[in-house]
Parts: structure tokens; C-alpha cells; sequence
């Protein structure tokens, strides 16, 4: 495909894909910080009320600290944190990760079907890290009481807004039986 | 499609996870003071074993490096353990 | 015409739905619920192809997988399938379907005169021909008849085939009675189970013999079945093959309905049911159309109506046949039983015992001999036993047994992490089966019985002593002499017999022709069948379409590059865009010759100020007391001694001492700084920084943070930098060169670095993606004012260059070390250890022949040099001594410059050297690879 030729485009707020049991549309991502070292300081400290989140754990506070590694997360809040970016002395080190992700919310009971059609194995449920890889992209996948959310990189909006509506012209009527 | 065990995320496919290197080679020191030979060896020199094989494997998701051991011929997965360092 | 529609027979047509489509150009009539086979049988039509090699008519064969003839061209509508199993491809009204290997019919083949040299033509002839004139005299005519059917490059595959991963408890591959009943067995213990059959319905053989299994019809049983499985939780894939076995208990399907899907499975048990395949009986010209597995016969007639001929032959030597003939007697066909056991029972069916000898017919059965005597007969049938379906089971590893007891190779238990039952483990007998299959699926051990007490009556093998050609592979044209052949000439392995015969690489995969190839071989040779063995199998286990593995990554969809949050402004601007280092990136801006356009823009940038945006170049955060050891130890260049505000330029190694990447670090604070990367070289950098933080420095004492993407990233260039931004309303901290610091900008802290990729006075402006537009706004209303412009790439690497500024692997390769790059401080002063430091003390990175960075000016016009031209001496024999790197027309100094990795390269500046690119030769001036204000004056704008 002429490289000079991309002309698709990533979902945009308001708009809405329908996909095997499914409704996709762009999430609020709040103020993204990365921390890392000890998450239990960082968190009381910036987020007390934020739940720590491994893979399609469910929460619905606005606060939330999705876990990616052993000693990484990213934390989410509605205002920006107190703390300035870098190392503090409590333990763990702070950045301003600006608007890294971008998120899509996966609404209905078909939202683990429609992971499934990304994944090159059965999701790893229960898993304590919510990072994992997503039609070749790293994403971070929480949960919802709808469904589930998909975190991922921004510059890769595009490309996950034009698989996911494959998704949905391909998945057949039979899907949900 | 393996299935590999990180140590910390658990069980992932394995194109989740990338081959470092071989376990068991520590880093010769000082440079002044490590022969060609020696530094060859560190470079290149691998035992490639037939069988049980201990080996440090990088999980691209979440970042940690580990220690691997598998069954290079069954291709049977035999255990994993965090490097050294890791407290919890 | 021998095959006939019968009047009620049928259970999977439905006759209130007639369907034509065309065969060779002739209309064919047949009901939903056909399949290809299925309804050209029942038309009579016999001839379905030619064979390979020989161009020998050929008929329907089998009923499945293991159909080695009835391999056909399929056009419906738009859509193109080649090479189609005619027993796996339902009918569908107004398909086109063609013959392959034949012209312009299969019944009136053009090539069918080939047969008349088959002397010529046995196993392996073009390895004894073809040799007197060159290869390329024959390549041309051997290309166009090798093969079976044709691609038609203008019939694009769809790119709509869903990859779907999934999980289950037990998978029970093949849903005949004994997987059925180790599905419901394992459902009612509440797992959840997968079972996956390859044709449209559940039963297997059943659908046609009929049975009950534990009292009850097997329909009822399978209904059941069903419902169990889906109320555990389980799923039921019909029309899904089962093609791969891989690691860890992975499986992968291919469901071949609508809508088509791809099914990557893991399971935690498997149970493999997968049935057995009718061996044929071999005899002279048992190729011959009318030539048909008696199993098969037996399927067609109930699930179709579809009966072969009239005047039947049914060669067996077991019961198995029994109830294929009565059958056919019932359906009104003449049949007679040719047993060759020395004791066969009386079943009622008229009988001889013997043999068949040979088939005669011209284009198809028309009489046979039995027992040295002529018999007329339109259609044989052959009950030769079963041979186990095994692929998946070996695929996994597993190891087989020869059973004489029972004539078969059966699994060697415990070589493969599954259970096999039902036919697939050498059972037949149905009560049996179904019993071995429930104790599978419920995880009891079977119960131990003894093996049948002695071998069969009468086992068919391949006969040489049988005057006429017998054929041991269909599909590939192989036949016992070239069995014989290629023991007499030492190819007497299995596997060199598959390759030098070529018998059992056809696309059935040696399904009919494995066994007898390795009887026929162990008989040559004086082996037993253990020794003589088997090859190996690999997936898949029926050839699957690449679009079935492809799906959707077609297009934009395949390998897409990153996104600017500020594309659309981007566009907005008139630019076209490029992909640079995984990102789609602005290459210009605005219509015209792309050369010429960059080359304005470079100027613009030089002269007053140009805009680009920055944003890919990768941002790590490096954080805690450790920061400074971790990026001292992974750099060549110390940034330990660096103050907080300023950035540094730095290298990154590997271990070999090779550069892997360059980059500006920033202190931000003593235990904080910023990395930027090659934009194409985030991960890489970020993982080898790990490295070195879990496995030396201490993973509680530094943190690294990749925060690229949250950040978009303008750059602000040229002498008028400043003025840009103060009429863009940005306050810009006071800054002297490589240094950063912040200010503030619509509220938000706003990153300002001080640094140049073009050797103008530049700042590089960092604000929330958020953010992005109201910037790009900001310095979109300001650049009119200052006679800047928007600059893409291209420009900025136009300028780059003219200040030697390196790009990693262009200007750099898989050798290149920083002292070749003219940075070759560190490696003297530094004493500390460093990744890459004993690397650059070799031989080899001592060594007086090393390829250095250097500059090139021609004198010889104003025409660029190639990149990627050779560097050779003047004189002498013609060496490549390096190559060039970059190279364009500096707008600024106009004339070309470039860039080149010369050997010896600075001790030759001053002088010159010749530049060799596709037979053309220039001369050139070495040079300092910096073309353009070697000073730095310009930095300060």
C-alpha cells in the first residue's frame, strides 16, 4: 500500500463502533502519572482512594492504578497530582506522563470476545499485571461493570480503531452462542 | 505457540516474551584486565545445551527479565525464578 | 455415465431446492446439501480430472480430506478458490467449476497422449533428462504443466477472516461415535468442552452405517451431546479442521463456514477421535474412474443419494464390506463381492473369492479380472481396511506402533500429551469405541482388553508379480514399479523414497498412498514395517489458505505505522506524509517537485525560521539515586558529570562496542533525567536500560519511564528562533545552548530545550498532547510574520546533513564504532566500566583499516552523488573502501554534500578518492563530514 495514501483515522470522541456484542467509543483518560518502586507509598500518597488493577480487574472509581509490572503503574485521576515529577524519598519515582493513553471503552457482554480476536492466546485472567498484547500492540486492558477498557498508546489509536471495526464487520451472527 | 511463566505477570504466550541470553555468564571485569580470549568467550561462546537449558528471557509486557528453564528438545517449560534482587 | 441419483435416499439433500451450476462447461443439476462430489457423481459425471503426470483420466475416489482426484477449480460470483476438494465444497447455484491439469476438458484432455510415454516418465526422471541443452530452454514449458490449477492474480483473497483465541478444559477432536461420547462424557463432569469436527455434521461414520450407542439411536445420543456441551459451557465447531498440533497444548482450526474463522485453541486435555481412512486394493489400472473407496460409496449413497454405477465389484477381505453391499443392494444395484479371504462367511451378497488382477476400461471401468476371468462391471469398490488418522497425534510428537494383530500403526501410548480412541487407535468395533471414548472423557482408565488373538484372515499389500502398472499415489502418479525403482537405485529410506517418488507430497498428503508406499518399500528391502518406518508429519494437517492465517492484516491494517496527534494539522497544511522510523511523518509541505520543495524549505529554515514537529524522538525518564550510575554504565558518553538544566549528546553501545544509538540526555535534577532516543529505537533503548537496572545498578534505586507519547513535541529552527517565538506569545526561559528549562503555556508547564539537530538556533518546545493544537496554532498565526514556514522531514534532513550530524544506521552500520564516528574521547579518558568498553580495545577496533566517518565534495557539477556508491582508489585493483551514507544538494552552500564511512577516512581528508556507482566513476574531495559552519556560530541564531 502507497505509504502516501493513509487516510484512516483513529475513533473520535462521540463516535462509536458496534462490534459482536459490543459498543466501542473513546474513554476519558483523565491525568496520566507513571510510578514506579514502592506503588503502596506512591499510591497513598497521590491516589489513596485508587485501587491497584491487574488484568480486567473491575473498578469503577475515577482514581485507578493500573498495574503493569511488578513495581510500575500507571495511575489515573480526575485532577493532576500533587507531587512533582521525579524521585521521592518515600520510595517510588513520579512522571508526568502528559496524554500518553488514549482510551476505548468496550461496552456489552461481547467485549472478552472481541479481546479475543487480538489475542494470540486466551487472556490471561487473573493475571496481577493488566499489560499485554493486543493485535501486536502493548496495551493495558482493566474492567468495567459494562465491559472492559483498553488503554493504549496514542499514536497507535489509528491503527486499533481500524482492527477493531474489522472485528466487528467480521464476527458473524453465531458469534455469541 | 509456547507458554511461558513470568515470573511476577504468570502465564503468557510466548509472543509476549523475547530470548536474552544465556543464563549463568557473568560480565568479566575490569576491561583492563580480561584477556581477547576472554571477552570472545563472554561475547559468543554459548553451551547451547541438548536438554534442560537455563536461560534469561525478557517479557516485553511488563519489562522484567528472568531466569527461564526449559527443555531446548520437548520444548517443555521446567520452571521459572526472578534475577536476583527482587524483593516481592 | 455410470452414477446415478437415487429416488429417496439423501438425508443431507434437500430436494425442494434444486441448484445448477457447470462442470467443464456442462450444466450440472444436484439440491442444497450437496457437495461438488456428491452431486457430479450422482449426474453421472465420471471423468473429474487428469492425472498429474501421466494425463490419465481420473474419478471420485474418497469422501473427504483424503480425495486425491476430484480436485477442482471453483468460481462463484466474484470469488475464486483453485484446487478444491470436491468432497469438501457444498454446491452452490451458479458456481463454475473446471477440471485442473487438463485442456480444455478432463474428458478431452489434450495431453492424454503423455500417458503413451509413461516408459519415459517414471519417479524421478528429470534428474536423468533435461540435460542436453540449458535449463532455461526448459524451464519455460515444465513451469506451465507442472502444478494442478491455476491463480487468478485478479481474484484478491478477502481479508476478513477473524483470529480468535480461546481456552477450554478438553478438546475432543473429531466427532465420530467414540468423541462424541467422550464430549458428553467430559461435559457432565462440568467441563467445559470443545469439540471440533471437519464435516457439517456430528456422527461420523454413523451418519451412513446407522447405530445405536450406549441403547439409544446415535442421533438421539449426539443431540444430547450437544446440549450438554453448550449448557457446560463448552462449543461445537462443525465444517472445522483441525489442523496443527503445536506447544503446550495449542491447537489451531480452521472453520471453513460462515462466517470463516481461524481458531488458535488451548486445552488442558485432548482427546483425539479423529477416525480412520479405507485403505484401497491395488491392481493393474486401479486408477481408473469407476475405481472408488467402498466406504466412500457408502457415504454417498445415504447422506446423497448419489450411487456410483450399476454393476458393482466390492473388493474386501473383512465383514467391514458387508454392510456397503448390502446397501447398494437395497438401493437397486447389482453388487458382487470379490473376498480374498480363504474362509470369507456368507452374507447373502453374490460372491467370489479371489482377487482383482486389473481394471480394464478406456476412459473408465468397464469389466474387471478376477481370478485370471473377465468380469463386466462399471464401478469398483474397494474395502482394503483402515489406516488410523494419525497427523495430529504425531504432530505432537507422538511415536507409533506396528500391530500386526490388527495390520495397522497405532499410537504408542504415552508419547504424546493426549488420549487417543475410536478408530484413530486401531478400534472398530463400535461398542468398543464408544466405550474407550467415555472413559476418556470422563478420566477413568480403560478397561485393559486383551489385543485380537491372531492377524487378520487376509491382509492386501501391493503385488509386483501383477503384470500392468498398479498406482500407489493418485494425486502424485506414482506407482509400484517407481516403488521398485527407487529401492534399485539406493533411495530406500522412507524419506528418500517420498522425495525421490514424490509419493505422498501431494496435496492429500500421502492419505491413500503412505501405507502402501511403506509396505510396498519394507517388501523390497526385506525390512519388517517397524524398521522401515514412517515420515514425518507436519501441519497442516489439510492445506489451509493463507488468507485463513493472514485475516485482516491486509492494507492499513498490516504493520501500520504510529500517529501524530497533530496529523490533521499537518494535512491541514499540505503535507504529504512518509514513514520514517515507524511514524508517519511529514515529508513536505505543499504541491511541486518534492526535491525541489524540501530543498526551499531548508532554506527558509536556514534563513529565518522553520517549524517541524519533533514528536517521535523517544523521552525516557530515568529516576531515583541511581539514575546517574545506570546511564554512566549503559553510555558512552559519562552523564554523571552533567549539571541539572543542561542536555549532553551521548551514545549508546552494545557490548560488541558497536554504536546502537545516539541521543541528547537532559538533567533535570540530580536523580532525574531525560533520555530521548531514536524514534525508532524507544524499546530497544528502554530494555537494554532495564538490563542494566535489574541485573547491576539495582532495580530500587532507578526507574525508567517511557513517556514519549504523552508529550507532542514542536521544534523551533533558524535565526529568527526567538523573535518566532516571543510573536507566537511564548515566554522563553533564558537558556545558553544545550540547555533546558520550563515555562508555562496555557497554564501547563512547558518544556524548552535549547537544543539543534540543524546547527541554527533552535528550541524544542514540549507541551501535553492536549495541548498540541493550541500550540501548533500559536506558531502556525506567528510564521507568516517571520517568513518561516512549516518544514517536513526531508528539509531537516537536508539541513542535518550539511552539519554532519549522524542518523543511526544510515550513517552508521552493524561495524561502525564511535571512534569512527570521530568520538573517540571517552574511550581514552574514561576509566570507569562501561557496556562496550573491552570491545573497543580489540584487535579489530584497533585496527588502521576502520571505516570513518568523512565528508565528500564533487567538483564535477551540481549532480548528487548516489548514496550507497562504493568508494575505490584511484589506482590499483578496485576495492570498495566504504560506501556513502547520505547525500543531497545543500541549498545553503549550493553544491551536493555527502556523507560516507571511508576506510581510513580521516587521514585522507584533504585528498581524494573515486566514487563507483553502477558502472559510472567521479571523482571526489574527502572533507570534515560537517559541510557547514564547522564553528557552530550559528547555534546563537
Amino acid at each position: 500500500m502507497d505509504e502516501r495514501l493513509w487516510t484512516d483515522r483513529a475513533l473520535a470522541d462521540g463516535e462509536a463502533i458496534a462490534a459482536a456484542g459490543c459498543r466501542i467509543s473513546r474513554s476519558g483518560t483523565g491525568h496520566q502519572t507513571l510510578v514506579s518502586g514502592d506503588l503502596t507509598a506512591a499510591i497513598s500518597m497521590l491516589a489513596p482512594d485508587a485501587p491497584l488493577l491487574g488484568f480486567a480487574e473491575v473498578s469503577d472509581t475515577p482514581e485507578q492504578a493500573i498495574r503493569i509490572a511488578r513495581d510500575h503503574a500507571l495511575l489515573v485521576t480526575s485532577n493532576p497530582v500533587q507531587e512533582d515529577p521525579g524521585w521521592h524519598s518515600a520510595g517510588f519515582a513520579l512522571s508526568d506522563a502528559g496524554n500518553r493513553f488514549a482510551c476505548l471503552d468496550l461496552a456489552g457482554h461481547g467485549a472478552m470476545d472481541v479481546l479475543a480476536h487480538g489475542l494470540a492466546s486466551a487472556a490471561p485472567v487473573g493475571s496481577p499485571s493488566a499489560a499485554l498484547y493486543f493485535v501486536g500492540l502493548p496495551v493495558l486492558v482493566t474492567g468495567t461493570r459494562t465491559g472492559l477498557k483498553l488503554w493504549v498508546d496514542q499514536a497507535h489509536l489509528t491503527y486499533l480503531t481500524g482492527f477493531i471495526a474489522r472485528i466487528g464487520r467480521n464476527a458473524g451472527p453465531a458469534f455469541d452462542s | 505457540m509456547q507458554h511461558f511463566p513470568c515470573p511476577f505477570c504468570g502465564l503468557r504466550n510466548e509472543t509476549e516474551f523475547h530470548f536474552a541470553v544465556e543464563a549463568g555468564h557473568s560480565r568479566p571485569e575490569p576491561a583492563e584486565r580480561v584477556s581477547d580470549a576472554e571477552w570472545a568467550a563472554y561475547l559468543y561462546a554459548n553451551k547451547s545445551p541438548k536438554g534442560e537449558s537455563r536461560e534469561v528471557w525478557l517479557h516485553l509486557s511488563c519489562g522484567e527479565y528472568f531466569i527461564l528453564s526449559r527443555d531446548t528438545v520437548t520444548r517443555a517449560v521446567l520452571g521459572s525464578v526472578t534475577l536476583p534482587g527482587v524483593t516481592r | 455415465m455410470t452414477g446415478w441419483r437415487h429416488q429417496t435416499l439423501g438425508r443431507n439433500i434437500d430436494r425442494s431446492k434444486p441448484l445448477r451450476f457447470s462442470f467443464d462447461g456442462q450444466d450440472v443439476d444436484g439440491f442444497a446439501g450437496d457437495t461438488l462430489a456428491s452431486a457430479l457423481i450422482a449426474s453421472g459425471q465420471r471423468i473429474l480430472g487428469r492425472s498429474f503426470k501421466y494425463h490419465r483420466p481420473r474419478g471420485l475416489w474418497g469422501m473427504g480430506a483424503e480425495e486425491p482426484n476430484a480436485v477442482l477449480d471453483v468460481r462463484h460470483g466474484s470469488e475464486h478458490w483453485p484446487n478444491t476438494r470436491a468432497t469438501l465444497a457444498r454446491a452452490q447455484d451458479g458456481m463454475t467449476v473446471t477440471s485442473v491439469n487438463a485442456w480444455p476438458t478432463a474428458r478431452g484432455d489434450m495431453f492424454r497422449l503423455m500417458d503413451l510415454a509413461h516408459r519415459f516418465l517414471p519417479a524421478g526422471f528429470y534428474y536423468k533428462t533435461f540435460m542436453a541443452l540449458p535449463w532455461r530452454f526448459y524451464e519455460p514449458m515444465i513451469r506451465r504443466m507442472a502444478g494442478l490449477g491455476r491463480v487468478d492474480p485478479s481474484c484478491a483473497p478477502r481479508a476478513d477472516v477473524a483470529q480468535v483465541s480461546a481456552e477450554c478444559d478438553v478438546l475432543v477432536i473429531g466427532a465420530g461415535p467414540a468423541g462424541i461420547a467422550a464430549a458428553k462424557a467430559a461435559a457432565e463432569t462440568g467441563k467445559r468442552v470443545w469439540l471440533v469436527e471437519e464435516s457439517s455434521q456430528l456422527g461420523g461414520t454413523l451418519r451412513w452405517r446407522g447405530g445405536e450407542i450406549g441403547g439409544t439411536p446415535w442421533q438421539e445420543f449426539a443431540a444430547a451431546t450437544r446440549e450438554i456441551v453448550l449448557a457446560a459451557g463448552g462449543r461445537i465447531l462443525t465444517e472445522t479442521t483441525l489442523w496443527g498440533a503445536f506447544d503446550h497444548g495449542s491447537f489451531a482450526a480452521w472453520e471453513r463456514g460462515v462466517p470463516e474463522r481461524h481458531w488458535r485453541i488451548r486445552s488442558t486435555r485432548t482427546i483425539l477421535a479423529s477416525g480412520g481412512i479405507e485403505r484401497p486394493v491395488w491392481f493393474a489400472n486401479n486408477d481408473l474412474p469407476g475405481v472408488m473407496s467402498a466406504e466412500a460409496a457408502f457415504h454417498h449413497l445415504i447422506l446423497y443419494g448419489a450411487a456410483p454405477g450399476r454393476r458393482v465389484l466390492l473388493a474386501m477381505a473383512s465383514d467391514r464390506g458387508v454392510p456397503v453391499a448390502r446397501a447398494l443392494t437395497d438401493a437397486g444395484v447389482e453388487v458382487t463381492l470379490v473376498d480374498a479371504r480363504k474362509t470369507p462367511v456368507d452374507c447373502g451378497v453374490p460372491r467370489v473369492t479371489g482377487r482383482i488382477e486389473a481394471a480394464h476400461g478406456r476412459r473408465g471401468v468397464d469389466s474387471a479380472t478376477v481370478n485370471g476371468k473377465r468380469i463386466a462391471c462399471d464401478t469398483i469398490l474397494c474395502a482394503g481396511g483402515t489406516t488410523p488418522t494419525l497427523h495430529i497425534w504425531c504432530q505432537a510428537g507422538g511415536k507409533l506402533d506396528w500391530d500386526a494383530s490388527r495390520d495397522m500403526l497405532v499410537p504408542r501410548p504415552g508419547t504424546a500429551p493426549m488420549t487417543v480412541v475410536g478408530a484413530a487407535a486401531g478400534v472398530l468395533d463400535l461398542e468398543t469405541a464408544v466405550e474407550d471414548g467415555w472413559a476418556a472423557g470422563s478420566e477413568i482408565e480403560a478397561t485393559n482388553r486383551p489385543a485380537p488373538k491372531s492377524p487378520p484372515d487376509h491382509v492386501f499389500r501391493p503385488d509386483p508379480s501383477l503384470p500392468g502398472r498398479q498406482w500407489i499415489d493418485l494425486q502424485n502418479d506414482v506407482t509400484l514399479k517407481d516403488v521398485t525403482l527407487a529401492a534399485r537405485e539406493g533411495f530406500s529410506s522412507v524419506e528418500h523414497l517420498k522425495r525421490y517418488t514424490t509419493l505422498g507430497m501431494a496435496t492429500d498428503q500421502g492419505r491413500t498412498s503412505n501405507f502402501a508406499g511403506l509396505t510396498a518399500m519394507a517388501a523390497v528391502t526385506d525390512r519388517t514395517i517397524p524398521a522401515t518406518g514412517t515420515t514425518t508429519y507436519r501441519p497442516p494437517f489439510q492445506p489451509v489458505p493463507l488468507r485463513a492465517i493472514a485475516g485482516p492484516a491486509r492494507g492499513a491494517l498490516y504493520h501500520a505505522p504510529k500517529r501524530l496527534t497533530l496529523e490533521d494539522m499537518h494535512r491541514a497544511a499540505g503535507a504529504r506524509f512518509r514513514e520514517y522510523g515507524g511514524w508517519l511523518r511529514p515529508a513536505t509541505y505543499g504541491a511541486g517537485d518534492e526535491t525541489t520543495v524540501a530543498r526551499i524549505e531548508a532554506q527558509t529554515a536556514r534563513q529565518s525560521v522553520g517549524v517541524f514537529d519533533a514528536s517521535p524522538l523517544g523521552k525516557l525518564d530515568v529516576i531515583g539515586p541511581g539514575a546517574a550510575d545506570l546511564l554512566d554504565f549503559t553510555g558512552y558518553v559519562r552523564m554523571s558529570t552533567l549539571k541539572p538544566g543542561r542536555a549532553r549528546y551521548g551514545f549508546m553501545l552494545s557490548e560488541t562496542g558497536i554504536v546502537y544509538d545516539d541521543g541528547v540526555v537532559l538533567r533535570l535534577a540530580e536523580d532525574h533525567f531525560l533520555v530521548s532516543t531514536s524514534s525508532s529505537h524507544v524499546e530497544g533503548v528502554r530494555y537494554r536500560l532495564e538490563d542494566a537496572r535489574q541485573d547491576r545498578i539495582g532495580r530500587g534505586r532507578v526507574f525508567i519511564h517511557d513517556i514519549t507519547q504523552g508529550f507532542t513535541t514542536l521544534t523551533v529552527t533558524g535565526p529568527k528562533a526567538r523573535e518566532m517565538c516571543r510573536k507566537a506569545g511564548i515566554e522563553l526561559p533564558d537558556l545558553p545552548h544545550m540547555g533546558v528549562g520550563q515555562t508555562s503555556f496555557e497554564g501547563s508547564p512547558m518544556r524548552v530545550a535549547r537544543i539543534s539537530f540543524t546547527g541554527d538556533l533552535s528550541y524544542e518546545l514540549s507541551v501535553p498532547a492536549n495541548l498540541a493544537h493550541a500550540l501548533h496554532d500559536r506558531l502556525d498565526t506567528a510564521l507568516p510574520e517571520v517568513g518561516g514556514c512549516w518544514i517536513g522531514l526531508e528539509a531537516v534532513l537536508i539541513l542535518r546533513a550539511e552539519k554532519g550530524f549522524i542518523l543511526i544506521g544510515k550513517d552508521t552500520d552493524g561495524a561502525t564504532m564511535p571512534h569512527d564516528l570521530g568520538w573517540g574521547g571517552p574511550r581514552t579518558r574514561r576509566e570507569d566500566e562501561y557496556i562496550g568498553k573491552r570491545s573497543l580495545f580489540t584487535p579489530e577496533a584497533q585496527g588502521d583499516k576502520r571505516r570513518q566517518l568523512v565528508g565528500l565534495r564533487v567538483r564535477d557539477g551540481d549532480a548528487v552523488i548516489a548514496t550507497g556508491s562504493h568508494l575505490i582508489e584511484d589506482q590499483g585493483a578496485r576495492r570498495s573502501l566504504g560506501f556513502v551514507t547520505s547525500s543531497c544538494f545543500s541549498p545553503t552552500l549550493k553544491r551536493p554534500i555527502a556523507l560516507a564511512l571511508l576506510e581510513n577516512g580521516r587521514d585522507r581528508i584533504g585528498g581524494s578518492v573515486q566514487v563507483f556507482n553502477d558502472g559510472e566513476v567521479r571523482s571526489a574531495e574527502v572533507t570534515m563530514a560537517c559541510a557547514f559552519d564547522p564553528k557552530g556560530e550559528y547555534l546563537d541564531g
